[in-house]
C-alpha cells in the first residue's frame, strides 16, 4: 500500500520541492496552500502523514494543530519551519517530528518515513 | 570736580536723612528734659545713631554731629557747649557703632545673643556720652556740681533706654515683610490694646491687675516675634512715663528726674524681658523650620530614590500615591489618560479612616471627560470640577476640611495624581511646594521610563523583523536547496526525465530572482536608514518608465495592465527608482485583485507635477488601514504564498519623497484601489 502525504504550505516552490521528493520515493502526495485548505482535504480524505509549515498566512501551523487535533484528528504531523520561535510553537501544539528549514530531500524522506512507521506500530499494537 | 560719584551721592544721602532723624527725634527728647535743659531721660537719637553706624557704616557719623548740633542749638544752647554735646553723640556713636560691628551684631535679633549684645552695648555705650557731657557741662559752667552725679546718671540711661528701644526696633522694621493678613492684624491691635489697658488701670488705679501684663507680654513676644517684644514694651513704657509725669502710679517719687529714672529702670526690664522672649521663640522656630526642613530633603531624596528605581510607569505612580499618604494628605488617586475620552485609575490610596471604596466608587461615576486631568500646574482646588466634588464627597465623613490637589505628569501618557491636602492657609503653602518638588521627581522617573519603554519597543520590531527576514530569506532558499537536490537524484535515476528537470530548473530560477529581490529590499532599507540612498535624476520621460513597469509585472503575472498617457510627461528623476515603484504598486495591485480584472497604470503630466496612479478593482484599502501600509514592517491581509518583508510600501515612500514627491490613496470608482504617486517638476534644482 502506497503511504499517502499532505503537504500544507503557503509557498508554491516549497510545495513542488517536498511534492517531487516525495513522488520520487514512491508516497503519493496532496498539496494545501494554507491550514484552512487543509482542514477542507482532511474532512474528506484519509492521509498517512501531514507535512505542516508552521508560519502561513490564515490559520497558521500551530493553529492548525490544535484545530485539528481537537476536531479529532490523529495523523501524526510533521512540521518544518524556518523560525526559531515556529519551533517552539510546534513542539507546544504537540506536533509529532520537526524538520527545519532548509532541509535535506533526505532527511526530509527519512522524518517522513519514521514517523508513519512510528504510527502504524502503535496502532498495530 | 562739580559732578560726585552716584555711590558718593548716595552717603551723601544717608547723612542727611541721619542727621534729620537725629534733629527730630532729639528735639522730642529734649521736650522730655527734666534735671536739665541739654539732659533728658529719654534720647532716642542716641539709638538712632548708633542703628545707623553700625547697620549703615561709620562713615555716616557726620550725620550724627551735624544732627545733634542743629537739635542743641535750636533749643537755646550756646554754641561751643552745643558743638560740646554734639562731639559727645558723635564720638559715643562711633564707639557703639564699632562695638556693634566687632560684636558682629545681627540686627534682626533672632538670635539669644543678640539681645544680649544690645543690653551689653546699652549699658556700655552712653558712659562715653555721659562723660563727656557731663564734662562739657561742668567745663562750660551750665550746671552747679551737686547736680554733675545726677545728670551722669540720667545721660547714662536716657542714652541707654534709647539705644535698647531703637536698636530692635528699627532691625524689626528692617526684618519685617509685611503681609496683608486681616486676622494678624486684629491679633496685633488687640494684644496692644489690652496692653495700653491693663497697664493703664493698673497705673492709675488698681495696681494688683498688672500680673495680667506677663502673659501679654510673651504673647506679643512670641507671636509676633521682635516687632511685638518692642511694640509691647514701647506701649508700657510710654503709659508708665506719662502715668508718672502725671504723678499717678506707684513711680512717683519726690524727685521727679528720680522719679523719671524709676520709670526708666522698670520700661528696660519689660523690655529686655521681652526681646528676650522673642528671642527664644524665634530661635526655636528657627530650629523647628531646619529640622522639617532636613526632614523634607530626606523624604525627597527617598521620594526620588524610590520613584527612579522604577521602570515601569504604572509601578512609579503607584509609588507615589503610596509615599504620599499620610504625608501630604489623607488620600491620593493616580489615573492615566489611555484615549480621547478614557481614564484608568492606576492607583488609590488612603490614610487610615478614609473608606476607600467609597472614593472608588466616587471616581468611577463621572462622565468620561478628561479636561480635569489636563493642564500643566500643581493647583490646589476646591471641588473645583464635579469629579471633585464627588471625590471629596467620598472624603468628607473622614477628613477635616480638604482641598484637592492636582499634579498633572508626563510620560507616554499624561497622567495625574490627585491628593485631598489639608485646606487652610498654614497648610498650603508648604505642601504646595513639597508636592512640586514631588511632582518634579515622579515626571523624570516617568519620562525615563517612557524612554525606556520606547526603547524597548524599537528593539521589539527590529527583533520581530530579523525572524521575518530570516524566514522570509530562508523560504526560497530552502526550496532552491531542495530543487538542486532533486535535481541531483533526478541525474542519478536510470531514466532522463527532461520534462520534470525544466520544471525544477524554472522553478530554481523563480526563487533565485525572488531571493535577489528581498535582499534587494534589505539594501534599500538599510542605504535609507543610512541617508546613503542617492538618486540619480536624469531627463526622462514618466510615460516610458510606467510602459517598462507594466511590461515586467504583466510577464510574471500575465495580468492584463493597460497603460494611458495625458498631458506632458516629460520630467527630471530617478528612472530606475521610479520603475521600482511603479513595479511594486502593479504587483500589489495584482496581488489584492481577483483574476481576469484589469489593471490600469494612468501617467498624468501637469504643469507644476506628473500624476502616476495604479488603479485596480479589487476590494479595496479599509481608510483606517492607509497610513499604517506605507509604515515599515506592515502588511495588508498578505495572501498565501505572498508574505513578504512589509517593506515595498515603504520603501516606494522613501523613494517617492526623495523625489519631493508623496503617495496618496483613493477608492476607485465601482470598487477597488487607486494609489497615485505625485511627482512634482521641480523636485531637482535644475
Amino acid at each position: 500500500m502506497t503511504a499517502r502525504v499532505l503537504i500544507v504550505d503557503d509557498d508554491e516552490a516549497i510545495r513542488l520541492v517536498a511534492r517531487l521528493g516525495l513522488e520520487l520515493e514512491g508516497y503519493r502526495v496532496d498539496e494545501a496552500i494554507d491550514g484552512h485548505a487543509a482542514l477542507a482535504r482532511l474532512a474528506d480524505d484519509t492521509f498517512d502523514l501531514i507535512l505542516l509549515d508552521m508560519r502561513m498566512p490564515g490559520l497558521s501551523g500551530a493553529d492548525f494543530v490544535r484545530v485539528y487535533r481537537a476536531g479529532g484528528g490523529n495523523t501524526p504531523i510533521v512540521a518544518f519551519t524556518a523560525a526559531v520561535d515556529a519551533m517552539v510553537q510546534a513542539a507546544e501544539a504537540e506536533a509529532d517530528a520537526m524538520l527545519a528549514k532548509p532541509f535535506e530531500i533526505g532527511a526530509l524522506l527519512d522524518v517522513v518515513a519514521t514517523t508513519i512507521g512510528e504510527a502504524q506500530d502503535s496502532r498495530s499494537r | 570736580m562739580s559732578k560726585l560719584a552716584p555711590s558718593r551721592r548716595e552717603s551723601l544721602l544717608n547723612v542727611a536723612l541721619v542727621a534729620a532723624a537725629i534733629f527730630v527725634t532729639g528735639r522730642l527728647g529734649l521736650e522730655l528734659a527734666l534735671a536739665h535743659v541739654n539732659v533728658t531721660p529719654l534720647w532716642p537719637p542716641a539709638g538712632i545713631a548708633v542703628a545707623a553706624l553700625s547697620a549703615g557704616g561709620l562713615r555716616l557719623w557726620p550725620g550724627v554731629a551735624v544732627g545733634a548740633l542743629a537739635a542743641n542749638l535750636s533749643i537755646g544752647t550756646p554754641t561751643l557747649p552745643g558743638l560740646g554735646f554734639a562731639v559727645a553723640n558723635t564720638i559715643q556713636a562711633l564707639f557703639g557703632g564699632w562695638l556693634l560691628l566687632v560684636l558682629r551684631f545681627d540686627h534682626a535679633m533672632t538670635r539669644v545673643k543678640d539681645v544680649l549684645r544690645v543690653v551689653a552695648a546699652a549699658l556700655a555705650v552712653p558712659l562715653v556720652g555721659a562723660s563727656i557731657g557731663t564734662g562739657v557741662l561742668a567745663a562750660a559752667g551750665l550746671s552747679d556740681s551737686g547736680t554733675l552725679p545726677e545728670l551722669f546718671l540720667t545721660w547714662w540711661t536716657g542714652d541707654g533706654m534709647g539705644i535698647l528701644l531703637v536698636l530692635p526696633l528699627i532691625g524689626a522694621l528692617l526684618a519685617w515683610r509685611p503681609r496683608l493678613d486681616a486676622l494678624r492684624v486684629l491679633e496685633g491691635g488687640t494684644i496692644l490694646g489690652l496692653i495700653a489697658l491693663v497697664t493703664v488701670v493698673a497705673l492709675h488705679r488698681y495696681l494688683t491687675i498688672s500680673f495680667l501684663l506677663p502673659p501679654l507680654v510673651t504673647w506679643a513676644a512670641m507671636r509676633f516675634a521682635m516687632r511685638g517684644a518692642v511694640a509691647s514694651a514701647g506701649v508700657i513704657a510710654l503709659v508708665a512715663l506719662a502715668a508718672t509725669s502725671a504723678g499717678a502710679g506707684p513711680f512717683v517719687l519726690p524727685s521727679t528726674n528720680a522719679s523719671m529714672l524709676y520709670v526708666q529702670g522698670f520700661s528696660a526690664t519689660v523690655l529686655i524681658t521681652a526681646m528676650l522672649i522673642a528671642a527664644a521663640s524665634s530661635e526655636r522656630e528657627h530650629l523647628a523650620a531646619q529640622a522639617a526642613g532636613r526632614n523634607r530633603l530626606a523624604f525627597l531624596a527617598e521620594a526620588g530614590r524610590h520613584l527612579s528605581a522604577h521602570l515601569d510607569e504604572d509601578d512609579i505612580l503607584r509609588e507615589l500615591v503610596e509615599m504620599t499618604v499620610p504625608r501630604l494628605g489623607c488620600c491620593a488617586v493616580a489615573e492615566r489618560i489611555e484615549g480621547p475620552a478614557e481614564r484608568r485609575l492606576v492607583a488609590l490610596a488612603g490614610a487610615e479612616g478614609v473608606d476607600l471604596e467609597l472614593v472608588r466608587a466616587a471616581l468611577s461615576e463621572r462622565p468620561g471627560s478628561r479636561e480635569d486631568l489636563e493642564g500643566t500646574d500643581v493647583t490646589q482646588l476646591r471641588a473645583a470640577s464635579p469629579d471633585e466634588r464627588r471625590l471629596l464627597a467620598a472624603l468628607r465623613p473622614a477628613t477635616p476640611p480638604v482641598g484637592i490637589l492636582s499634579l498633572p505628569l508626563g510620560g507616554s501618557r499624561p497622567a495625574r495624581v490627585r491628593i485631598a491636602v489639608p485646606d487652610g492657609p498654614e497648610a498650603r503653602e508648604d505642601v504646595l511646594e513639597l508636592a512640586e518638588a514631588l511632582r518634579a521627581r515622579a515626571d523624570l522617573a516617568l519620562e525615563n521610563a517612557a524612554l525606556l519603554a520606547s526603547a524597548h519597543a524599537a528593539l521589539e520590531i527590529r527583533h520581530q523583523f530579523l525572524g521575518v527576514a530570516a524566514h522570509e530569506l530562508k523560504t526560497p532558499l530552502t526550496s532552491i536547496y531542495g530543487l538542486a537536490q532533486l535535481m541531483l537524484r533526478l541525474l542519478d535515476a536510470p531514466e532522463p526525465d527532461p520534462a520534470r528537470m525544466r520544471t525544477l530548473v524554472e522553478t530554481a530560477v523563480r526563487q533565485s530572482a525572488k531571493l535577489k529581490a528581498l535582499i534587494e529590499q534589505l539594501l534599500d532599507l538599510s542605504r535609507i536608514d543610512a541617508g546613503k540612498l542617492a538618486l540619480e535624476p536624469r531627463p526622462g520621460d514618466l510615460a516610458t518608465v510606467a510602459r517598462a513597469a507594466a511590461v515586467v509585472v504583466a510577464s510574471q503575472t500575465e495580468r492584463l495592465i493597460r497603460v494611458s498617457v495625458s498631458g506632458d510627461t516629460q520630467a527630471v528623476f530617478d528612472a530606475i527608482r521610479l520603475e521600482q515603484v511603479a513595479v511594486n504598486l502593479l504587483t500589489n495591485a495584482h496581488r489584492h485583485s481577483p483574476p481576469g480584472l484589469e489593471i490600469d497604470l494612468d501617467v498624468e503630466g501637469l504643469p507644476d507635477l506628473l500624476w502616476l496612479r495604479v488603479i485596480d478593482r479589487g476590494k479595496g484599502l479599509p481608510a483606517t488601514e492607509r497610513a499604517r501600509v506605507l509604515e515599515r514592517f506592515q502588511q495588508f491581509e498578505p495572501q498565501p504564498g505572498q508574505a513578504g518583508l512589509g517593506l515595498g510600501l515603504s520603501i516606494c515612500r522613501d523613494l517617492v519623497e526623495l523625489h519631493g514627491g508623496r503617495i496618496e490613496f483613493a477608492d476607485t470608482p465601482g470598487g477597488g484601489l487607486t494609489v497615485a504617486v505625485a511627482i512634482p517638476r521641480r523636485g531637482f534644482a535644475a
